[in-house]
């Protein structure tokens, strides 16, 4: 019984200190890359909180376009799941019946999403200087490339793509398809 | 019944003066050969086969596993999940899932049957580390024949249920959960596919630092196995006292992995079992043993001074 006494008395002692470990570790975690996450992602700090770096989530996308954060990438994020859209972008599991890395997920860093229009994983942006037709030359590649084309991407009536950012769910197939390099549609990850 | 007791075997068998298993242990016996250490090389086997399958299994070569030593799924329905992942991933985000739930029955529920047995049989690192401490014996009766003396230290046992308190705290505050975000033991599956130059360099640190510290990282760092040592407080499964024939030979405490003192606070203090929450039923006591004193055994053997003093099990 004492000695218990004497773990409870130290742990107490010592909570202080942990708890300010806890701050501290809080303050310096690194948001330095701001990366594109897996559909199913709340928030960057979701992800971060609850992700225990297993990585089946890379292992269940049935295109590869999950990648694992390296060191280099900030030191809380190594091991969690992030894609370069340039490279592979997310095809939301086209022709599956779910998304195959949120189901894969154990925790719930990535959630269950109702329907693959309500996944958030950022938000796509062009470049007036560089966008084809914003320079005169008629170009669709992005309206093709999007799961969603009608909703996300509009067209005015010189032919310019405007996105429609409640539509947009960020899945980064636009800025595969786009002709232009580099692209002049990209992805913004949601901050935070 | 408890003095060291030489056979004829000892010396054939002795090739040297030095004791088999630490330098500090010159005038004990060397381990009398009783063949095939059976229980050593199952449990690194077990070891061996679980790093392999599941390194497999993270670069997606396997369909019926998939994940890395925080979380697996193995055959697509049975989940595995590090008790101090989901730990951690609860106080830090808050949110349980039931595969969380799911993947703790066959994890922390067989640590409360069996023990601390995923620090002896599973976890990739530990068997490294276990290589590498034999390799470190190699390292000392060498060194020692040039004349050097590797300085042995050691960190208190209890530091790891510190960090253990300190993971679970900071994990809360941060809310990251920190140790699963930088654990050496999931960096020796998806750190090797990933990243394997700064991998290899944190096993490498561990390695060298272990030549000073035999064994500190499993002993007194790791919160996982400090969980675990907690979780299987109770177990069942113990290394058990089967035989009245004790010899003090001490093998069974200079081989022990974890450094627990099986013969002078358990065999020769009569107790029935090896109650140290340090165990990590690796077996490798029962295969040093030159009396078969001790076995692994769910049940404590009914021992009765016979007049031979041995019961036969």
């Amino acid at each position: 019984m004492n000695r218990w006494r004497r773990v409870l008395l130290k742990s107490f002692l010592l909570m202080p200190l942990y708890v300010l470990g806890g701050v501290l570790v809080r303050q310096v975690k690194t948001h330095a890359n701001r990366l594109l996450r897996p559909p199913g992602a709340k928030t960057e700090d979701a992800l971060l909180s609850a992700c225990i770096r297993c990585n089946q989530c890379v292992t269940a996308c049935p295109v590869e376009c999950l990648l694992t954060a390296k060191p280099g990438d900030g030191w809380s994020t190594i091991g969690t799941p992030y894609l370069i859209a340039h490279d592979k972008p997310c095809n939301l599991c086209a022709g599956k019946e779910q998304l195959e890395c949120i189901a894969a997920c154990p925790t719930s860093a990535l959630q269950t999403v109702e329907t693959r229009a309500d996944v958030q994983m950022g938000l796509a942006v062009i470049d007036a200087e560089t966008c084809l037709p914003f320079l005169g030359v008629s170009c669709k590649a992005c309206w093709h490339a999007c799961p969603f084309p009608n909703e996300a991407i509009q067209f005015d009536a010189l032919g310019r793509p405007l996105i429609i950012a409640q539509a947009c769910v960020g899945c980064g197939l636009c800025e595969h398809a786009c002709l232009t390099d580099p692209p002049a549609i990209w992805i913004e990850p949601f901050e935070q | 019944m408890s003095e060291p007791r030489a056979t004829p075997s000892l010396k054939s068998n002795g090739s040297g003066p030095q004791g088999h298993g630490s330098e500090a242990a010159c005038h004990f016996p060397r381990s009398r050969s009783r063949g095939f250490r059976f229980w050593t090389w199952s449990h690194r086997a077990t070891a061996a086969l679980f790093f392999g399958t599941i390194m497999l299994g993270h670069l997606g070569w396997l369909s019926w596993l998939s994940g890395s030593p925080t979380a697996a799924n193995w055959f697509g329905v049975l989940p595995l999940l590090d008790p101090l992942a989901a730990l951690e991933a609860w106080l830090a985000s808050g949110l349980v899932t039931t595969t969380m739930l799911l993947g703790l029955v066959g994890t922390a529920g067989v640590a409360v049957v069996l023990g601390r047995v995923f620090c002896g049989w599973i976890c990739p690192l530990g068997l490294l580390l276990e290589l590498n401490a034999s390799l470190r014996q190699r390292a000392v009766r060498w060194l020692r024949r040039v004349g050097i003396r590797l300085p042995q230290k050691k960190l208190p046992l209890q530091l790891k249920y510190w960090i253990l308190l300190a993971c679970v705290v900071l994990s809360f505050v941060a809310a990251l959960p920190v140790f699963t975000s930088l654990s050496p033991i999931n960096w020796s599956i998806l750190g090797l596919a990933s990243f394997p130059g700064v991998a290899i360099l944190v096993l490498f640190f561990w390695m060298v630092l272990e030549l000073l510290f035999p064994r500190a990282f499993c002993r007194s760092i790791c919160p996982l196995g400090a969980l675990y040592s907690l979780l299987g407080r109770f177990a069942s499964l113990r290394v058990r006292v089967v035989s009245t024939k004790r010899i003090a030979c001490h093998q069974c405490t200079l081989h022990c992995p974890m450094g627990i003192d099986v013969m002078e606070s358990y065999v020769l203090a009569e107790k029935t079992s090896i109650d140290d929450p340090e165990c990590t039923r690796c077996g490798v006591c029962t295969d040093v043993c030159q009396g078969n004193v001790l076995r692994l055994r769910f049940q404590d053997a009914s021992l009765q001074n016979s007049p031979c003093g041995t019961i036969e099990n």
